[in-house]
């Protein structure tokens, strides 16, 4: 594995008699984002905190880009791009005016500043409003420059904070698809969610984080290999369906093959990779598949298995 | 060390962009200070202006001793600007200009005056107050009884000299003697130059005293803005930055710093220029100015430390400001002040500030308020440096 953009090693931090992260450790590559899955109060915003030196830790060790990090840490904050859940904004200043502002405590000046604002107003889609007084925005648009503020120094390390809280359908989308661009640009990035679905989209590797400590880590195939529950397969077809159902049942991988009243219902592992073989399989057998349906087991079965709770709880 | 300046300039240059686009700022820091200074100035007389009054005079005796009391204590007044003293005629005339607030008081020297300080009777003076003028009347009282002391003096003395010469005592004689040795000048003079005594005129210290006061509301603009960021969650994203703790915190104590300079020097000028306040060397006016916006700066950083969010502070802030504005003698000259507020207002930033530029009104220079520049730089810098150590606690709190 190449040398990690963000190394974290053990982190704690204690708030009076209340642990709120208890020996967090993972590392994010380049181009590869991380999501931190877990229920509001699991730790996660405490954890991005110590990340970006914004609060002091009790234990470990942080280090971004191959610099240590820790509250008054200056330059080794260069290589990060922090993206509050709190639409951190002035609303009293324009597009162009945050993202100068925000620029130049980033050590951004001159010319190189105000080509790197065009840029990214033009990223996020704002160089038509950019001379807007913010407090004029929609909620989309509000968020668009939060995550562009975050971007502007060109960062090594990108963290998004629940970036879509509150946000509506079509912008979350619309945020969910720039981000996974900037994973494929090469920029690290860790995300932080309590949205399953956005978990599961987003990101190449995911730690599931309850009560300040990561409970599993891994892919998602990886993590739902953990609770050993297997894909599902149902094969709307015609035909000799008993047949098939017996043929299906021999292939390897296959663990269950029923054939039901115009179904086939399948029970299989990595059903994605499989299922070229299955409808080959059916087909020689004598069934006409006329669709198909497959059905994974998502990460909420996975938190749900770790935690004995629902990850929306 | 460059790029710290850079960013601690870049947070102040925004958060006063900020405020003057912020009505309510320019009101508390400039226009109030301003309209109160005139109105308190106009409404409220006495306190540190001279006072002044007017005498009608009715002598109906016209002899020495008479004139000895009008050429002397009644004569000083005038010359010392205290008084206006007009002679009239008659009693009644004298009267009836007190009654319709023409005059403050009469004082009637009665026909015989002098024969009965001769023949060592009971003489009497009368003075006539105004309803509305009970301090004019006093000083009145005052002065004769003074007088009525020096001619009690010069009977017995020269009583004394006739019984032990021999000669019988005559009362014309005795009454001439009395007035000439009433009109010789006094032998001591008491000088008479307290601090205390040393104040401005009743504009400068409005002036000063409102600007002091409202240089608190002023200053609490910048660092209170740390609570709001806090909430709003900027000054995490700033703290994200390649940028210390210390670095926002130095920002917004220079946006404090530069609001209460300019809103003091702002109604130091204009009071000056407009309704003629007179606060002395510029020189030591702006030292005296620095000086107290960092003393206020210094408090507002401690109370934004003790404060939950931005509501808060305001709250904390102008208790903070009244209370010491009271102590302190904003509201009226200490030099009226009973003696322990006297003590107690040396505590305040105020008391120093307005005793600064009392001296500076004056005529002093600079050398006059190092006293006065020296606490306000020490309350400044003990309350700022705890103020720091709170107020970090409130830009790393989550």
């Amino acid at each position: 594995m190449p040398t990690p953009v963000l190394d974290c090693r053990d982190l704690r931090k204690r708030f009076g008699s209340r642990t709120a992260v208890d020996g967090v450790s993972f590392s994010v590559a380049a181009g590869e984002t991380y999501g931190l899955l877990g229920p509001n109060g699991a730790g996660k915003t405490t954890t991005i905190s110590m990340i970006c030196g914004l609060l002091g830790r009790d234990g470990g060790e942080v280090v971004v880009d191959g610099r240590p990090i820790d509250v008054g840490s200056t330059d080794a904050k260069a290589a990060i791009g922090y993206v509050p859940q709190d639409l951190a904004i002035y609303p009293d200043l324009s597009a162009r005016e945050n993202l100068r502002f925000f620029g130049r405590l980033q050590r951004l000046s001159g010319r190189v500043l105000e080509t790197r604002v065009g840029e990214v107003l033009e990223l996020i889609a704002l160089s038509e409003r950019a001379d807007d007084r913010t407090s004029e925005f929609s909620g989309g648009m509000k968020r668009r420059l939060n995550i562009g503020i975050g971007l502007l120094h060109r960062p090594r390390l990108l963290v998004l904070d629940e970036p879509t809280v509150g946000v509506d359908p079509q912008s979350r989308n619309a945020i969910l698809s720039s981000v996974a661009d900037l994973g494929s640009e090469g920029l690290a990035i860790l995300y932080t969610t309590h949205y399953m679905e956005e978990a599961e989209r987003l990101c190449d590797r995911i730690g599931i984080i309850d009560e300040g400590r990561i409970r599993a880590e891994g892919t998602r195939r990886e993590l739902v290999g953990l609770i050993g529950e297997k894909d599902r397969v149902t094969l709307v077809a015609g035909g000799s369906l008993g047949p098939a159902a017996r043929a299906l049942a021999s292939v390897e991988r296959v663990q269950e093959a029923t054939a039901t009243d115009g179904r086939i219902e399948l029970v299989v592992e990595e059903a994605r990779s499989l299922l070229p073989r299955i409808l080959q399989e059916a087909a020689a057998a004598g069934a006409v598949v006329r669709s198909v349906e497959v059905v994974e087991p998502d990460l909420e079965a996975v938190f749900l298995h770790l935690t004995g709770k629902a990850l929306r709880d | 060390m460059a790029a710290t300046v850079h960013a601690v300039l870049t947070i102040a240059l925004r958060d006063l962009r900020q405020r003057v686009r912020d009505r309510s700022a320019i009101i508390l820091a400039v226009v109030a200070p301003f309209a109160l200074a005139y109105l308190f100035s106009v409404m409220l007389p006495g306190g540190s202006a001279a006072f002044h009054t007017s005498y009608a005079v009715v002598d109906l005796d016209g002899g020495p001793v008479a004139r000895s009391l009008v050429n002397g204590p009644l004569a000083a007044l005038k010359e010392a600007g205290v008084a206006d003293v007009t002679a009239m005629a008659d009693e009644a005339e004298a009267r009836a200009k007190v009654e319709d607030g023409a005059m403050a008081a009469a004082i009637v020297i009665p026909a015989g005056f002098s024969d009965a300080v001769g023949a060592g009777r009971a003489a009497e003076l009368k003075v006539i107050g105004g309803a509305d003028a009970t301090l004019a009347a006093g000083v009145a009282r005052s002065v004769l009884k003074g007088f009525a002391s020096g001619v009690e003096s010069v009977q017995v003395s020269i009583a004394t000299v006739l019984v032990s010469s021999g000669a019988a005592p005559d009362p014309a004689l005795i009454a001439r003697l009395s007035g000439e040795a009433l009109a010789v000048p006094d032998p001591i003079i008491l000088a008479d130059d307290r601090t205390a005594d040393r104040v401005a005129s009743n504009m400068t210290f409005y002036a000063a005293s409102m600007a002091v006061l409202f240089v608190f509301f002023a200053a609490q603009f910048g660092v209170t803005s740390l609570l709001a960021e806090r909430r709003a969650g900027t000054l995490a994203r700033m703290l994200a930055a390649p940028i210390s703790p210390q670095t926002v915190l130095a920002g917004k104590v220079l946006v404090s710093i530069v609001l209460g300079v300019v809103s003091m020097g702002i109604v130091a000028l204009g009071t000056s220029l407009l309704i003629g306040a007179r606060w002395g060397d510029p020189v030591a006016v702006a030292a005296l100015i620095v000086t107290t916006v960092l003393a206020a700066s210094g408090i507002a950083l401690l109370v934004v430390g003790f404060a939950k969010n931005e509501d808060q502070a305001g709250g904390l802030t102008a208790i903070v400001a009244m209370t010491l504005a009271v102590l302190g003698g904003s509201f009226f000259p200490m030099s009226q002040a009973p003696e322990g507020l006297a003590q107690l207002s040396l505590f305040t930033p105020h008391a120093w500030f307005l005793r600064g530029v009392n001296d500076l009104a004056s005529g002093a220079g600079v050398e006059a308020v190092v006293s006065s520049l020296a606490v306000l730089t020490a309350i400044g810098l003990g309350s700022g440096g705890l103020g720091l150590l709170r107020a970090r606690s409130v830009v790393l709190a989550r």
